[in-house]
């Protein structure tokens, strides 16, 4: 369906404005809902979208709409948002380039099969049995597959697949909750471990012991840190957000701002990365930037727009979800990585598994404060008893100079990867 | 129908979301977005079996037909033995009157109204702004299996504006956003512009709150953040019916103290009406907890069904997606302690001002909210600014701790997230006063 629409559109957008770009999105998926132990819902989806973006003299002016068949008004559309914008210094949309290679986050094993759904289902349950004491509240599996056409009145005509697995699973044990997830662009997920991960959470968390008012050495899981840091130092790299003096890191290229073995790098093509891809939303080439090497800042992420407005050259980073379906900057996969410690949780120190309330860190300064989840003593790297409650506080960007090493085997946690992070000297309000 | 298909229902939006985004005095970008999307629920012998179709034509009944077959096939799979109890309120609640009503006005006359407030926020000190405007205009349909049909639209509209302050490689911001649904509400509104920039230079001076247990006041806007996020999802009947709340087996228990009474209200004209619910229910009144002792849970038809005690009309969804239990307007009753008594009676103790958001883990009873800032209490009276304030607790303990309520509610339009589903709501309080709060902040004061 729709196909050639993307020339038509161009054509046409020709007529009136100096440039044209045509994001067609198409995407279906199936899903299993589980309501305690029993599969409650079954659903599955489909959906289109189309995305027109047009720039005028400078001007840019984005439209989207779910029907296709009605891309004139959606045109119409971009081109009067384009009367509003303010110019910018424009130096034209990207002509095409060999892009080559596999997709990067596609699994042709990947169908929108229910059956699929309902054994990934199955498996999660049976993990969760393995600690009787926990009951499962609800959770579910989905599979979706989608694609994504990009055209531009330069000659860009780049289509990429995705796919999408994900599994998660939510227990309680008393009043204690357990929660985990994996999502991957592969069929490699493992539903068991993710249940079984899911029901130890809420049943070894139970009889949580106080915690005294005091400054403890803490072990962040992977969940916990990227909950917390990731987005913040995200939009704290966004080359918008840094010309337009809204970022804590604005002035500090080249100086240290971590622990000098801490590297943070934007991969869009790590293996099986949920945010892999070889283009990015305006059919810029992507590319590996490394934002943080040696605990030295060393590169903001740009888009076109804000790359041609500050002389800067655009990293491949413009990702969907501005306005009508306009760009915005974003990460693909950011991969933290430190000194490896062969026991992270080495000595006394406490664990965390999840934070409550990661989004309402002040997103200018870093500073933050929070409830820990299924946090626990720890010895060793060996769990010992959970504790109740916690408020934690700190700095977001302090945190990353505070930062002692990381464990050996990282995990994603959306489109960020790392490993459990260890720092020491944080407080906890007990 | 089928007979494997003991009910099915339809909901179709359609419409347009506009935004504008102003940076630093220009327009960066403006947008809209057009969308028809609809859910089809089929109810098979068992459970559910969901349909989401994007885009979706109204007037394609063959497409309808062949929707409902599938989502009745995929309903197979199913284990949950669902029943539906009966809801009979089925005529819309009247909608607000729009004052003024956004879509007669063209995007570049709302992009100046904008300009206006976000250069207003330019006050001496603040070094960058940043306004934007949002509109939602969604013609919704729903339709069921017992012949059911009603439609409506709304169109809610609002803006935010940003502004940071500078000040000795210090930087600090103040937030101001404002959303109605009866009418646009950007003309004439610099002052709000003006109250984000100083309050971004005023937090320049103030100083890091230091965390621990102590009395504290919350202002109307985090009182209201108080009541939406520690009782009112928790009053969800979906997380009640599946062990998820910790208000689970609780009806008729002095869950707080006697002068607090919760209320979710969809049929109050605030930011989270609706002139009827995604299951095509019109919403009534729903008293959370009356004088300290919990009352009655939200529902959906089918959690009422399941769980009882409460009322359905609180199922909610964004366009395309499947209805899920939601609050609506939530608010603390208004007491009867005026301001300066309140503050008087902390005597020693924190003002929170404002919200940065908050979380709950409804299973657990523990919730967290950030203040947008703060003041210290000393002796009854307010001292200093801080900043970076948050609160943390369990529920019930907190419940219990609300020793005096203000006479004057305040409500506060904002969305919430809940199962990848962003609704619009609003939720409010009068000051109130905690005996003993656990305290965030990162500093030393």
């Amino acid at each position: 369906m729709y196909e050639g629409i993307e020339d038509e559109i161009i054509k046409a957008g020709l007529a009136q404005v100096d440039e044209v770009e045509v994001a067609l999105l198409k995407s279906e998926s199936v899903s299993i809902e589980l309501k305690r132990s029993l599969p409650a819902h079954a659903g599955e989806s489909h959906g289109t979208g189309l995305i027109i973006r047009v720039i005028d003299a400078g001007r840019i002016g984005s439209s989207s709409t779910s029907t296709p068949t009605d891309w004139r008004v959606c045109l119409a559309s971009a081109i009067a948002s384009s009367h509003l914008a303010e110019p910018v210094p424009w130096g034209g949309l990207p002509g095409p380039v060999q892009l080559g290679g596999d997709p990067l986050s596609f699994d042709k094993n990947v169908r929108t099969d229910p059956d699929i759904a309902l054994s990934f289902c199955n498996q999660l349950l049976l993990g969760a049995s393995e600690y009787p004491d926990a009951e499962v509240i609800g959770g579910g599996a989905g599979l979706s597959i989608g694609s994504v056409l990009l055209a531009n009145s330069s000659g860009v005509r780049y289509r990429e697949d995705h796919t999408s697995v994900s599994a998660s699973l939510e227990t309680i044990a008393d009043q204690s909750t357990g929660y985990e997830y994996d999502r991957s662009s592969t069929m490699k997920i493992d539903p068991v471990a993710v249940g079984r991960r899911a029901a130890e959470l809420a049943s070894t968390s139970r009889n949580g012991q106080s915690i005294e008012t005091g400054t403890y050495d803490l072990l962040f899981s992977p969940i916990a840190f990227a909950d917390l840091c990731a987005s913040l130092l995200s939009s704290a790299l966004n080359g918008r957000s840094v010309h337009m003096g809204r970022s804590f890191l604005a002035e500090k290229l080249g100086e240290t701002i971590g622990a000098d073995h801490l590297t943070v790098i934007d991969d869009p093509f790590y293996p099986d990365g949920l945010g892999s891809g070889r283009f990015d939303a305006e059919g810029v080439s992507t590319r590996k930037n490394v934002l943080i090497e040696d605990g030295i800042l060393n590169s903001f992420v740009y888009d076109l727009k804000t790359a041609y407005r500050f002389d800067k050259q655009s990293t491949g980073n413009a990702s969907r979800g501005g306005l009508g379906g306009g760009v915005s900057i974003g990460m693909h996969n950011m991969v933290f990585t430190a000194e490896t410690m062969q026991e992270p949780g080495e000595g006394q120190c406490i664990s965390i598994n999840d934070v409550i309330g990661a989004h309402t860190a002040n997103p200018l300064t870093g500073d933050f404060s929070v409830e820990v989840q299924n946090a626990f003593f720890m010895e060793d790297g060996v769990h010992q008893k959970p504790i109740r409650k916690a408020m934690l506080a700190g700095n977001i960007f302090e945190m990353l100079s505070q930062i002692i090493g990381m464990g050996c085997t990282p995990r994603r946690v959306g489109s960020v990867i790392v490993a459990p992070v260890r720092i020491n000297g944080m407080r906890l309000v007990g | 129908m089928d007979k494997n298909l003991r009910y099915w229902d339809l909901r179709h939006v359609s419409g347009e979301h506009t935004g504008i985004d102003i940076d630093n005095g220009e327009v960066e970008s403006a947008g809209v977005s057009f969308f028809s999307k609809a859910i089809i629920r089929a109810l098979g012998p068992r459970g559910w079996g969901i349909l989401a179709v994007s885009p979706f034509n109204p007037d394609d009944r063959k497409a309808l037909r062949e929707y409902l077959s599938r989502a009745e096939k995929a309903a197979v799979i199913t284990r949950e033995d669902v029943q539906l109890a009966d809801a009979p309120n089925r005529d819309l609640l009247p909608t607000p009157p729009m004052k003024e009503n956004p879509l007669d006005l063209p995007l570049e006359e709302k992009g100046r109204l904008l300009m206006q407030i976000t250069e207003a926020a330019k006050v001496p000190g603040v070094t960058n702004t940043r306004g934007t405007y949002t509109e939602r205009y969604e013609e919704v349909s729903f339709l069921d299996s017992t012949g059911f049909a009603a439609s409506y639209q709304t169109c809610r509209s609002g803006f935010s504006v940003m502004a940071v302050a500078k000040k000795n490689g210090e930087m600090q911001m103040g937030y101001v956003r404002d959303h109605t649904i009866d009418g646009l509400n950007i003309r004439n509104r610099t002052d709000q512009g003006v109250k984000a920039g100083t309050r971004a230079v005023d937090l320049l001076n103030a100083r890091a709150a230091k965390g621990g247990r102590m009395a504290a006041v919350l202002d109307p806007e985090l009182g209201g953040v108080f009541a939406h996020e520690a009782v009112g999802h928790a009053s969800e009947g979906d997380l009640v019916k599946e062990g998820a709340s910790v208000l689970k087996d609780r009806i008729g228990e002095a869950i707080g103290s006697p002068i607090v009474t919760i209320i979710d209200d969809p049929t109050m004209h605030s930011f989270g009406f609706e002139p009827i619910d995604a299951e095509g229910i019109a919403g009534c009144r729903t008293a959370i907890i009356e004088d300290g002792i919990l009352r009655r849970y939200l529902h959906s038809r089918e959690t009422l069904a399941a769980v009882g005690s409460g009322d359905a009309g609180h199922a909610r969804a964004m366009p395309g997606n499947q209805p899920i239990v939601r609050m609506s307007n939530t608010y603390i009753a208004a007491g009867d302690a005026r301001y300066d008594e309140i503050i008087g009676e902390c005597r020693n103790g924190i003002l929170l001002s404002g919200s940065r958001g908050g979380q709950v883990d409804p299973g657990r009873g523990v919730f967290q909210f950030n203040a947008e800032y703060g003041y210290l209490i000393e002796g009854g009276e307010l001292t200093q600014m801080v900043r970076d304030v948050s609160l943390s607790g369990e529920i019930l303990s907190t419940l219990h701790a609300i020793t005096l309520c203000g006479n004057d509610l305040r409500m506060h339009p904002g969305y919430c997230g809940k199962g990848g589903q962003s609704v619009p709501v609003s939720d409010g309080s009068p000051h109130l006063l905690l005996s003993e709060a656990i305290i965030g902040g990162n500093g030393d004061v």
